[in-house]
């Protein structure tokens, strides 16, 4: 029983950093990256490459996963981000579509459908620690939580004032100044390279990869986690996450049949973030957190 | 010319022709409400469960069963242009790109839910390959009379734009719908026409695609990446570009993977290539103007 | 200080702006006139780099500006306003003038470090104090009222430090009392050193702060003359009224 609260509060912990570094670009800064999945996958799939091939261990790969993904981050920036957002979109949202695809075909670098197994679990100074255990719950939150202290940071400096900017003007940022690809470019990567430390987290957790982690149909948790707590919202998208989560163990509560359970979930995401977008786009959390 | 390329070549443009239909609406839609509609893959994929249900489940014959599908899926466009797109329309862009990617995975939670998750056919022995072109090429009665069907409809589409008074009405909001606006043209009008059309067109290739690839429930989301690359290839909003740019795709697709260039498995990565190809060499498409795709 | 040449954009078969070339003094405030549709903010994007140019030399204290990126042109002081007002709504005023004005710390890796803005916050207090808007210093810029909205993006383009500033229309749709505020507004900065070019339609408004006109007509160069002059030309008037 108490495994099982670790492990609730270990995903959740997992899930409220890749939110929130979402929140960095798609909130924030308003960018219309519609892929984040992929930078979480690919964070994952670093890890796990390097970990089962070349014996890097967990607190390296966490490096590693945060450069390759933001790595990616920057190569799909710089291909659209002089254009208009819908090419980001596009972009990003085809990568999420064919991700699946090359992760089970490029059998080489990925071990293709069966996945990777045996990745170590996270060794701390000759001591292993194990997963679902105190420790390792200890140590995932002290990651989590600090890279959210990271993104806080990054969310109220004169960074995060220009992509709050941005979002609501970029010709008039640009008019005052300042370098709005860069800035652009660099939301991106950041958030990014985050999602890419949540996969490495999941990678180290759960000791096995396979190319479900790239799902299509998990883009709209994230979205819905970001948007239901208010974009570029901080405290709203750890709120947004945690409603998310409960909301989305209903359909296995009630009781809905295991093989519609994840189409059930979908659907009731989906109408959700419909729903949201219609009644409060600004998010539901705004009356708690804004201090107007 | 050897057999196989020709049939390669005859595949790709059967491809091609069904990725345009998607296309067209696509780029109508861009070009006229200014966003992406990246639900548009899953009218694509209802038609063509529409058309199983008439045909193989309640046994209507062909042709009225495509008759009957087409048109629920006109309507189906019309009512998601009421009342998910028409009433966000002048806020935020991203709210409308926003709802359409949530109607896109609650409609294909739907199609699981109703359908399962295997694999369904809608094709049987009455759609047996002939010959054409002397013995040439094999090619099967849908794939036949798909590439006309599509013909017939990309020259009305042409025509109709070209010719008609809502045709001038949309080319005038897509060039620029501020003033269209205040010239009081009637873009509730424009947004029903397109979206009736580009449903309709969309229904109609996701039942050839049925018959060419069987049915499964992530085949809207398949052809939509295959339909986003070809607009921007294109162009963005540019109707030759949208066709020539699926008939790129199909043809290349159909010979790499054919003549074994690439593996099968990678099929469907070679459109996203292609797209990330266009934007590192040419972002604003084959037909576009370099200054407008930067400013929008 | 500002010298163009030979400008020239199209659009289509359209000549928005055609070989339009002037030249304006340092310090002086320098009207752009012409009925509408004859090119003046266009002529302000080719200027600043918004808009590609086609044709034509932008010379600025007697160095040639490249067709580069606006945001650069800031920098080297060249600042604009815009006819729409584009202002951070979401923003709050205080927030508005620090992005105009912190050039130094924008970088994400700046973001952990400790940032004085109460530094800035004086220069801000004073540039709000002269337009009566310092209570509004935490206020979102989306709740003000357009005239305040108007004195906002002015306060911003001065927050910027620019030398050359291009205002396009700072008139447009204010109020009596609030015009008086912009007209002290625009003479201040013509005190404290500044170079302005002014399109406006408030004819009035412009002849009383105005050192020189231009006058434009279909995208050309018509005339350029002290206000009291080009009021009376002949051409000028047949412009108004005849296009």
């Amino acid at each position: 029983m108490i495994e099982y609260i670790f492990s609730l509060i270990i995903i959740t912990s997992i899930w409220t950093l890749l939110a929130q570094s979402y929140n960095l670009s798609f909130g924030l800064t308003g960018l219309f990256n519609l892929g984040h999945i992929i930078f979480y996958g690919i964070g994952a799939y670093t890890a796990a490459i390097l970990n089962t091939r070349y014996g890097i261990g967990f607190f390296p790969n966490l490096i590693f996963a945060a450069l390759v993904s933001g790595a990616f981050a920057a190569f799909f920036g710089l291909l659209t981000l002089r254009l208009s957002g819908h090419y980001l979109a596009i972009a990003t949202l085809g990568a999420a579509m064919i991700a699946t695809v090359v992760a089970t075909n490029w059998v080489s670098l990925t071990n293709g459908p069966l996945g990777i197994r045996g990745i170590e679990e996270p060794e701390f100074f000759g001591k292993i620690i194990q997963a679902d255990s105190l420790e390792f719950v200890v140590l995932m939150l002290i990651i989590v939580v600090f890279c959210n202290f990271l993104l806080y940071k990054i969310f109220n400096s004169p960074f995060g004032r220009i992509q709050r900017a941005i979002k609501d003007d970029e010709i008039a940022v640009r008019a005052v100044g300042k370098n709005t690809f860069a800035a652009k470019s660099w939301s991106l990567i950041l958030s990014a390279a985050f999602a890419g430390i949540a996969g490495c987290l999941y990678t180290h957790y759960r000791l096995f990869l396979d190319p479900s982690i790239f799902a299509l149909p998990e883009i709209i948790i994230l979205i819905l986690m970001v948007v239901v707590g208010g974009r570029g919202n901080f405290k709203g998208a750890i709120l947004g996450t945690i409603l998310v989560i409960i909301i989305g163990e209903l359909p296995r509560f009630i009781g809905f049949p295991d093989n519609i359970i994840g189409a059930t979930r979908n659907l009731l995401f989906a109408a959700l973030l419909i729903g949201t977008m219609f009644t409060r786009p600004q998010g539901l959390f705004t009356f708690f957190t804004e201090k107007e | 010319m050897s057999e196989l390329v020709a049939q390669l070549i005859w595949n790709g443009l059967v491809t091609g022709a069904l990725i345009a239909l998607v296309a067209l609406g696509l780029t109508l839609i861009y070009g006229i409400a200014g966003f992406i509609q990246f639900a548009h893959g899953e009218i694509v994929a209802l038609g063509a469960y529409n058309f199983m249900v008439f045909h193989k489940l309640m046994g209507w014959e062909i042709i009225p069963a495509v008759g009957i599908s087409v048109l629920i899926m006109i309507i189906i466009g019309l009512i998601l242009e009421r009342f998910f797109f028409r009433p966000v329309r002048e806020k935020d862009p991203m709210i409308p790109l926003v709802i359409s990617i949530g109607l896109s995975i609650g409609l294909q939670a739907i199609i699981l839910i109703f359908f399962g998750p295997n694999i369904l056919t809608i094709s049987d022995k009455t759609h047996a390959s002939i010959s054409i072109f002397g013995d040439k090429i094999l090619a099967t009665p849908s794939q036949i009379i798909a590439i006309i069907s599509a013909v017939i409809l990309m020259i009305g589409l042409g025509v109709f734009l070209k010719k008609s008074k809502i045709g001038k009405y949309l080319r005038a909001v897509a060039s620029n719908r501020e003033v269209a606006q205040v010239f009081g043209m009637n873009i509730d009008n424009s947004m029903k026409w397109i979206f009736g059309i580009g449903a309709g067109m969309a229904a109609l290739a996701g039942i050839f695609l049925g018959f060419e690839q069987n049915l499964e429930p992530l085949m809207g989301v398949h052809i939509s990446v295959k339909a986003f690359s070809a607009v921007i290839l294109g162009a963005v909003g540019s109707i030759r570009g949208a066709i020539i740019g699926a008939f790129l795709i199909g043809l290349t697709e159909s010979l790499l993977v054919g003549m074994g260039v690439i593996p099968s498995g990678f099929t469907s990565a070679i459109p996203f290539v292609i797209l990330i190809g266009m934007l590192l060499l040419r972002p604003e498409g084959l037909f576009g103007n370099r200054f407008e795709s930067l400013r929008r | 200080m500002l010298k163009i040449q030979e400008l020239s954009k199209k659009f289509g078969g359209v000549h928005a702006v055609e070989k339009f070339s002037f030249e304006i003094k340092p310090n002086h405030i320098t009207g752009l006139i012409g009925p509408n549709g004859a090119g003046k903010t266009t002529a302000f994007n080719l200027i600043t780099n918004f808009l590609p140019r086609d044709k034509g030399e932008v010379f600025y204290k007697e160095e040639l500006i490249k067709k580069s990126s606006a945001y650069k042109l800031v920098k080297k002081g060249i600042a604009r306003t815009f006819q729409q007002i584009r202002i951070f709504p979401e923003l709050t005023v205080k927030e508005n003038l620090l992005l105009a004005m912190s050039h130094d710390y924008d970088n994400w890796w700046n973001s952990f470090g400790n940032i004085d803005e109460n530094l800035e916050e004086e220069r801000i207090m004073e540039l709000l104090k002269e337009v009566n808007l310092e209570k509004y210093l935490e206020e979102k810029a989306g709740n003000l009222s357009y005239g305040q909205s108007k004195l906002l993006e002015i306060l911003r383009v001065v927050a910027t430090n620019a030398d050359l500033i291009l205002l396009d229309e700072p008139a447009a749709g204010v109020n009596p009392t609030m015009l008086r505020i912009v007209e002290k507004l625009i003479l201040g900065l013509k005190e404290k050193g500044k170079t302005l070019l002014v399109i406006e339609h408030n004819m009035p408004f412009l002849m009383g702060i105005s050192d020189e006109i231009i006058v434009m007509e279909s995208g050309k160069f018509l005339c350029q003359d002290l206000p009291e002059k080009v009021q009376k030309d002949p051409k000028v008037l047949e412009a108004y009224l005849g296009g």
